[in-house]
């Protein structure tokens, strides 16, 4: 892991087109803002963590879940769910 | 049940589809994977037969990878959908003023009581004029990530 040191007010550039500013420093917490193009997506990590960790708990691991989804809803669910 | 069974078959670890429907549909690119297959940038985007809302969305090199999905309009109440149609459009506003984009929430089925349940704190959002998709965290507590897919 690389590690630098910065002040308030102070940035990082990352690559050509990501800058990481410094904003504040209080007590146990640092205030960072960050420029970067839209389309990079940017996430605090926990966040991140919970949708990984969901997407892996929502893999279709078997036949199971579709035929979960004929007992559950049946061929009218197309019309009960749409209006 | 019987076209289901005809179309996806497999055990529990393998693929669910059968071998001709893993290479069927159209494919998108998503840049930068999804949370927890980061590596995985090709997905195809698939009915399920007889379930119109539904479709799935499965990985094009690696067929153990699959999700089911609904468009998030057909199920939630209007104050939800709108609350998601907001944080959508703030978080990326040109992907979403385009009108060929599609909204889907991934769902989970969940043993016990709670059958199916959709996540709305990450929303996959396919792009059907670029071929393009990619999953978008909300990051909004109101937006549950375990919605109960109830029959009205």
């Amino acid at each position: 892991m690389l590690v630098l040191t910065r002040k308030k007010g102070e940035k990082i550039q990352v690559g050509q087109h990501i800058v990481i500013t410094v904003l504040s420093n209080e007590a146990d917490q640092i205030k960072l803002g960050i420029q970067a193009p839209r389309e990079i997506p940017i996430y605090r990590e926990e966040v991140y963590n919970k949708i990984r960790n969901k997407n892996r708990e929502s893999i279709m691991t078997s036949t199971h879940v579709l035929e979960n989804l004929f007992n559950i809803y049946g061929k009218q669910a197309e019309e009960e769910m749409v209006d | 049940m019987e076209l289901l069974n005809q179309e996806f078959s497999g055990d529990s670890g393998a693929s669910i589809l059968a071998e001709d429907d893993q290479k069927a549909g159209d494919v998108y690119t998503f840049s930068y994977g999804l949370p927890g297959f980061e590596s995985l940038t090709k997905f195809i985007v698939r009915d399920v037969a007889g379930f119109t809302p539904f479709k799935i969305l499965h990985a094009h090199h690696d067929p153990t990878v699959a999700f089911l999905m609904i468009e998030h309009k057909k199920i939630l109440p209007p104050d939800i959908a709108d609350q998601l149609s907001e944080a959508l459009q703030k978080s990326n506003p040109t992907l979403m003023s385009n009108t060929s984009v599609c909204v889907y929430s991934v769902l989970q089925y969940n043993r016990g009581t709670k059958g199916f349940t959709a996540n709305l704190r990450a929303p996959i959002v396919v792009d059907e004029s670029s071929k393009s998709g990619r999953q978008i965290i909300l990051d909004q507590q109101a937006l549950p990530m375990n919605y109960a897919l109830n029959r009205k």
